[in-house]
């Protein structure tokens, strides 16, 4: 089990650097002279050569490429946002944990009410309880999360005025966001988890589950559900990342302070270093999700569990246990 | 046929299931009806999709409610009818009086459990014994097909084809049926485990006086292991009798035709004896008797209405209105 | 002995010869859902293309006196800040979103189908460079690469269908590699060439089939997503801009005004949703229909 996590740790190494490449790479041939943007239209030519070799900007590709690659890796430095000249790394970490917050309350309510409402689905194949949710949650994720919000503050902060329709400060503020974004997740896993249950339904070790005797319930809840969830865990990790999109542009229709206004911001105003710094740095969490994921993955599949663990040294405790029943009798 | 009550073990009669699918009803099986004494098994041959399985399936409740539906017929278990039985005691009976091991061993078990777990579950779900007890006693039904131990802890995959069937077979006997139902149980299996898979199922069907249904396409199994043999074509039961009577002195053109396609290793022959013809789409089954198309012997009689069971020799059954005609014409042949 | 006439033989070749474009067709047409889905979708396509012909009101055309009215007889989706009718816009916005979304997974499908049939069909080092250049694009999130091209490019029509492409390419090769691997494993294959089947019958009849029906389903899936992602690039700024009528670009346009003009943002986000809804309705209902294994 170790060997699987070393392995995988180190996996994500290269995957991480490529990220950085591969980002460092496609902003580098945006058009444009963050020189002559900072310096501003009155700077004279000699000014903004000067600022330019400050920056670094007129070294070679490579260069820039290993210095910053240097600069992230080894100081963890993001560089300076051309905006306020402030540590883009410090921003970031300022800002994330708000963006993380409506992400992953979106995630555990995908988990808390989509996973029920698919199993429920999936074993009243076809009743009308079915049909509903599915078209609900067709409807849910067809809508574009920012629409949803839109529509939620229409309603609930100025018809109603029950909620508010901007900003932070208390729990209230984060409500509207979240139900915004979490709703094409906990659709998207009611359907994902409806169509992975119906599959295993149909598997013959059901059958043989039911040709036991055993009740419906456990024949559900237990031969079937432990193994419809397996490909499920795997969906967790995407839908994570799909999330960590989804706020980032909720934040923007509810003016919360996280990391998609921050990027926005950068975007109109062409700091590349904060646009840079934003992505890879989102690149690396949901690295992360997915490396955790695929854990839980393995550890709860047991063919591919059994890959990386010895000969399990319970068996012989069973037999020997055994052996101990069979002397007192 | 003849039924001795007290010796008597199942009795189906008259069953029909049919089922739903894009629209069109496919029956699956027509009016059949057989009795299965103590201690006794009865082979059901036939070709693939003639309805054998699901007459299985029918017996134990374990059919896809949606799709299939039973439309006529009773099974008499010790003389109770399973149909009116609810879902509670049903469940009772299920892998505690009568078990199945079904056809492909390589998805017959769930592979998140282990496989002494599963068997394990079973005999919980139908006993009171503690835990410990329970796996004990799965421990000895594992000994029993042949399987160590040590391996109660392994997982499905980790186990071959024939020795997942092994433990298929464990769970089914682990709380002692009086009757067991194999699925075609060694039809995804190579022909040397094919042997010792079937001689394994004989003996411990003798040791504990077990009833066997075994489905089958494979006359040699048959002959290895039955008592009586039903011959099923499209859903219905065209000949029935004792194993020697039906290897001895097949009577319905279709039995003649299976026997006739066995190739014989003392004779030469060029081309190999096939039944001409295709088995009929059950949606859309032919009129009178559904072998007709593919009958040398056919006749217009053959058209008309459902064909009765006629009792050709004593306790041989055939379902073919030339049946009488034809008997005297084998007399003379043999 | 008897006498008897022989009765006729059951004609082995009554089923009509059925192809597999029929069966699937067929199949498809019985999910009602589904063919709701595909009529509202060729709709919506067929007013878009004809939208200057069929459009009330220009798309561009300003009524600055009548701005930001609500629903009325004259204009049934109402007008924006400023004055055009919003219904128009719609019809005509049609041509940018479904267009992006077409073209996108167009361009994505064919790029991506390639490298994915490379990495499949020739293994080895060609194989695992590819799968690694693909595990580094997936380790961003689509719409975060999305954004991050888009940020780059710039905004625009053009920039907006790159930006989608390049984020949906790794999805279709690796699912184009999967199909390619699992075909070669099938046994269809070797009995189809054990008979002296000609190359080109075994591409045409046997893999093509297989190969194609996971693209089909996730290029109608594709769609729909990157008509909400295009309609999230425009509303954070990049994507396609107001006035353009694309509908992403009405949606930024009129959330100023939701306070007192919500119309301006219900209409246009509304009418993404049907387009989305049935895509995917169709998407469902194309994966039931080709899917061998399901037996209805």
């Amino acid at each position: 089990m170790i060997r699987y996590i070393i392995k995988r740790l180190l996996l994500m190494i290269p995957v991480i650097l490529g990220v950085t490449i591969l980002i460092f790479t496609i902003m580098y041939f945006t058009p444009g002279d963050p020189a002559q943007l900072i310096m501003g239209p009155n700077a004279s030519l000699e000014q903004i050569e000067a600022k330019r070799a400050e920056m670094g900007l007129d070294q070679p590709y490579f260069t820039r490429l290993l210095n910053y690659l240097n600069d992230v890796f080894i100081h963890g430095d993001l560089g300076k946002s051309y905006m306020n000249n402030r540590s883009v790394s410090g921003d970031i970490l300022d800002r994330f944990p708000r963006t993380a917050l409506i992400a992953f309350v979106s995630v555990l309510l995908s988990l808390i009410v989509g996973i029920p409402i698919g199993i429920t689905s999936a074993v009243g194949q076809n009743t009308w309880r079915d049909r509903v949710a599915m078209v609900v949650s067709l409807l849910g994720v067809s809508m574009p999360e920012f629409w949803l919000g839109l529509m939620l503050v229409i309603l609930f902060s100025l018809k109603l005025g029950w909620l508010p329709p901007s900003g932070i400060g208390t729990p209230a503020h984060f409500i509207l966001p979240c139900v915004a974004c979490s709703f094409f997740g906990v659709a998207g896993m009611a359907r994902q988890t409806r169509s992975s249950m119906l599959e295993v339904i149909r598997a013959d070790y059901i059958t043989t589950a039911r040709a036991k005797g055993l009740g419906e319930i456990k024949v559900i809840y237990r031969h079937a559900l432990r193994n419809a969830l397996i490909p499920i865990i795997t969906i967790t990790g995407a839908a994570f990342g799909m999330s960590l999109g989804g706020a980032l542009v909720i934040e923007t229709v509810f003016s919360i302070p996280g990391l998609g206004l921050y990027m926005c911001k950068a975007i109109n105003m062409r700091d590349y270093p904060a646009i840079q710094g934003s992505v890879i740095f989102l690149a690396i969490a949901f690295s992360l999700v997915m490396l955790i994921t695929d854990l839980v993955y393995a550890l709860v599949d047991p063919r591919i569990r059994s890959q990386y663990q010895g000969k399990r040294k319970a068996s012989r405790h069973v037999f020997r246990k055994v052996g101990e029943q069979n002397g007192s009798e | 046929m003849k039924i001795d009550d007290n010796n008597v073990l199942l009795s189906v009669r008259d069953l029909s299931v049919e089922y739903h699918a894009g629209g069109e009803i496919i029956k699956a099986v027509n009016g059949v009806s057989f009795d299965v004494l103590r201690g006794q098994t009865l082979g059901l041959v036939g070709e693939t999709g003639a309805g054998k399985t699901t007459i299985a399936k029918s017996i134990l409740r374990v059919l896809p409610e949606p799709p299939s539906k039973v439309t006529g017929g009773k099974i008499y278990l010790k003389g109770e009818d399973l149909f009116s039985l609810p879902e509670k005691q049903m469940r009772k009976i299920r892998g505690d009086v009568v078990s199945m091991v079904f056809q492909d061993p390589m998805t017959a078990l769930n592979p998140v459990f282990t496989v002494g777990d599963q068997i394990t579950e079973a005999v919980r779900h139908h006993s009171n014994l503690s835990k410990a007890k329970a796996m004990k006693r799965s421990v000895d039904m594992l000994e029993m097909v042949g399987i160590p131990a040590e391996r109660y802890n392994e997982y499905p995959h980790q186990f071959s084809g024939g020795m997942k069937q092994r433990v298929v077979i464990a769970m089914a006997l682990c709380c002692n049926p009086e009757l067991l139902i194999a699925d075609e149980p060694t039809t995804a299996l190579d022909v040397t485990i094919q042997a010792q898979v079937l001689d394994m199922i004989n003996n411990l069907k003798k040791e504990r006086n077990t009833s066997m249904i075994l489905i089958t396409h494979d006359l040699g199994v048959v002959a290895g292991v039955c008592d009586t043999v039903g011959v099923v074509y499209a859903g219905e039961i065209v000949e029935f009798g004792t194993k020697e009577e039906i290897f001895d002195y097949p009577y319905h053109p279709y039995t003649r035709g299976l026997f006739g396609s066995i190739p014989k290793l003392d004779v030469e022959v060029r081309r190999l004896h096939a039944i001409p013809g295709m088995p009929p789409d059950p949606s859309n089954l032919p009129e009178g008797c559904c072998f007709h198309p593919r009958c040398e012997h056919a006749t217009e009689e053959c058209l008309c209405g459902k064909i009765q069971m006629t009792e050709i020799r004593p306790g041989h059954y055939c379902r073919c209105c030339h049946a009488t005609e034809l008997e005297v014409k084998h007399a003379i042949d043999c | 002995m008897f006498s008897g006439r022989s009765v006729n033989k059951m004609d082995p070749n009554e089923k009509k010869k059925e192809s597999f474009l029929y069966i699937t067709w067929h199949r498809l047409c019985k999910n009602r859902l589904a063919m709701v889905g595909l009529v509202i979708i060729v709709l919506m396509a067929l007013i878009a293309i004809f939208a200057p012909y069929i459009m009330p009101y220009g798309y561009d055309e300003m009524d600055l006196v009548n701005a930001m009215k609500g629903p009325t007889k004259e204009h049934w989706f109402g007008t924006d800040d400023f004055g055009r009718d919003i219904l128009s816009r719609i019809m005509y916005g049609g041509r940018y979103s479904l267009r992006i979304g077409i073209l996108a997974v167009g361009f994505a499908a064919v790029v991506g189908v390639a490298i994915g049939a490379i990495a499949g069909y020739y293994g080895g080092a060609y194989d695992m460079t590819i799968m690694r250049i693909l595990d580094v694009f997936q380790a961003v999130p689509g719409i975060i690469l999305s954004i991050a091209v888009s940020a780059t490019l710039g905004p625009g029509f053009t920039n907006c269908i790159i930006a989608l492409a390049i984020g949906m390419v790794p999805a279709f090769a690796r699912m184009e590699r999967a199909s390619i691997l699992n075909i070669r494993r099938m046994d269809y294959l070797e009995a189809a060439i054990s008979v002296n089947c000609r190359d080109f019958r075994i591409i045409v009849k046997h893999v093509l089939p297989n190969a194609l029906s996971p693209i089909i389903v996730q290029a109608t899936m594709s769609v729909a997503t990157s008509i909400l992602i295009a309609a999230s690039l425009s509303f954070i700024g990049l994507g396609v801009q107001p006035p353009t009528p694309e509908w992403g670009a009405m949606l930024s346009a009129g959330r100023n005004y939701i306070r007192n003009y919500p119309h301006m943002v219900i209409f246009p986000g509304a009418t993404i949703m049907l387009a989305v809804f049935s895509l995917n309705v169709l998407g469902d209902g194309l994966r039931d229909a080709l899917d061998p294994k399901l037996k209805q």
